[in-house]
């Protein structure tokens, strides 16, 4: 194909790569990573390590090229989950060296330190959580799946119900653009907007509903469910010797970190 | 794929108390190019969803009568199979996008990675059908921002790349200008050529007329008329019964009230030309 027009047809003839080692990274080896990562500050119970995995998961967003998509979800887990969580344990855990207290609320070193834990922990194992999907994109993963024999249509659904929750947020916005044309007041105060948004809900779920039936019959038609073998226009590249080794590595840590902590636990 | 009868078809959706069609019989051969036509509502979609084995398969419904592909019920059919077959582009290019793949190339080669096609197979006939229809330079857009158009384009390169025995095309014009038309029309030519058997749905008769085998007319549920096109397009009793007859019929009509009489009823555009400069040929000489 030496049609300049076609260059980029190129890119399907080798495995899938874009160079960056976090996100080359096989889907499985990431989630295998991360999950290893985020869990293991649920043993460790340890805040000052629950914080370090917390700039450690935005420094590998940076890493990954990934950090603004990143970030804009991570701060709002940060602040709704983070300070909530840290304000309720502060308040209301219990404690015998008492800092503050007002109206039945008694805040002591023991609950601070709670709190910084369990806001540690939750931060942690949920950037885990973020960076692995914003590192990797559904159909690597589905196509990994798929490898790994789960069933195209498993695959399917997964993909669709992630595009799903575009397609619903684009059909709100033509409906309330609609309503808007009809001279419905959609923005201004929390009553207004949900005046204006509750009578859509109705019309947008059962739209849903109906493309739901016609996408389906759309797959049959591209033959989604023959009875052959399928092929990959995308393929991923196999698992290298050296992302074995690294995953093997971190599971080994994590094993040991588990029988030691076992270990502290019955000591 | 051989043939596709249907016997005394009659079926019904499920809710509803009329049925979408009533009492059709008729015959497709293999590799002819069948158009349909008839009013909107008359259950031309319902009959491109029973012949390509939505109905019963995806839709319950009541069922009376035979519909034999290849001699074989449908009821008994694989549709899975049935799939592999026979392509099916219906009328609405919004849901026909599959919606999972990042870009027009992949949406295409969408289908024939279900088909199991080789990779460089693959390549090879979707940057084919994209030259085709002209849509080379949507080739690594994101399909699920395309207009309506475009859309339907895509939605035609996807089926038409899976390369099967029988096309059933409902409305694949409904959003398209002219020059986007006639190029669709041009490719189903090219399929008729290369022996795939196409059932067509299209309001523009006059393309029907022009490209078309044989015609079938679909009002109220009930087969009005199948024929030859000219046979069918060329009886003005259908426009009595509401159907659409192609503009060089309704010209003849109107010469023949202005006492100009042809030998013969046109039914496209270029034969009424053909027909027109021949009396005046002959004129000419008188």
């Amino acid at each position: 194909m030496n049609d300049s027009r076609y260059a980029f047809v190129e890119k399907y003839r080798k495995p899938k790569k874009t160079g960056n080692f976090i996100c080359d990274l096989n889907p499985f080896s990431k989630l295998n990573l991360m999950l290893v990562l985020g869990l293991s500050v649920f043993f460790v119970q340890n805040y000052i390590y629950g914080f370090c995995m917390v700039i450690f998961f935005i420094i590998l967003s940076a890493a990954s090229g990934c950090f603004k998509s990143f970030f804009s979800l991570y701060w709002k887990v940060l602040l709704l989950f983070g300070v909530f969580l840290f304000l309720v344990k502060a308040a209301f855990s219990p404690g015998e060296h008492v800092l503050y207290e007002l109206w039945g609320i008694c805040v002591t070193t023991e609950s601070i330190a709670s709190g910084l834990k369990i806001v540690s922990m939750v931060l942690a194992f949920s950037g885990a959580f973020i960076l692995f999907v914003k590192t990797t994109p559904m159909e690597d993963l589905t196509y990994s799946l798929e490898k790994k024999g789960v069933s195209h249509m498993v695959s399917f659904v997964i993909l669709s119900s992630f595009q799903t929750i575009t397609d619903l947020g684009q059909s709100a916005q033509v409906i309330m653009e609609s309503q808007k044309a009809r001279g419905i007041e959609t923005e201004g105060n929390l009553l207004q907007r949900a005046k204006a948004y509750i009578p859509v809900m109705g019309p947008l779920v059962l739209n849903a509903i109906s493309s739901t039936e016609e996408k389906s019959i759309a797959m049959d038609a591209r033959a989604f469910s023959a009875p052959v073998e399928h092929t990959f226009l995308v393929e991923l590249p196999e698992v290298t010797a050296g992302e074995k080794i690294l995953v093997a590595v971190f599971d080994i840590a994590f094993i040991a970190l588990i029988v030691g902590r076992i270990y502290l636990w019955v000591l | 794929m051989g043939f596709i009868e249907l016997k005394n078809v009659t079926y019904t959706y499920p809710l509803m108390k009329t049925p979408a069609l009533r009492n059709i019989t008729c015959y497709l051969e293999e590799g002819r190019f069948y158009g349909v036509i008839g009013e909107n509502a008359g259950g031309k979609t319902t009959f491109c969803n029973l012949i390509r084995g939505l109905i019963p398969h995806f839709y319950q419904g009541k069922l009376e009568g035979d519909v034999l592909i290849d001699g074989e019920d449908i009821r008994k059919k694989d549709i899975d199979v049935l799939s592999t077959r026979m392509g099916y582009i219906f009328q609405n290019p919004f849901t026909q996008i599959s919606g999972v793949r990042k870009t027009v190339f992949e949406e295409i080669a969408l289908g024939l990675e279900n088909l199991g096609v080789p990779k460089d197979e693959m390549i090879r006939r979707v940057i084919e059908v994209a030259e085709l229809l002209k849509i080379e330079p949507l080739l690594e857009n994101d399909p699920n921002r395309l207009s309506g158009g475009q859309r339907q384009r895509v939605a035609f390169a996807s089926i038409i790349a899976m390369d099967m025995d029988v096309f059933v095309i409902d409305e694949p014009t409904s959003q398209l200008d002219p020059e986007g038309t006639e190029r669709i029309f041009e490719i189903i030519r090219m399929l008729k050529e290369k022996g795939k058997t196409i059932i067509l749905v299209e309001h523009k008769v006059d393309l029907v007329a022009e490209y078309a085998d044989e015609v079938l007319i679909i009002q109220n549920g009930e087969l009005v008329k199948m024929g030859p096109v000219k046979e069918v397009l060329s009886d003005l009793e259908m426009l009595e019964r509401g159907a659409m007859l192609p503009q060089a019929v309704i010209l003849n009509r109107e010469l023949k009230e202005n006492g100009i009489i042809l030998p013969e009823v046109p039914v496209t555009t270029e034969e009424c030309v053909r027909l027109l400069s021949e009396r005046g040929n002959g004129h000419g000489k008188d």
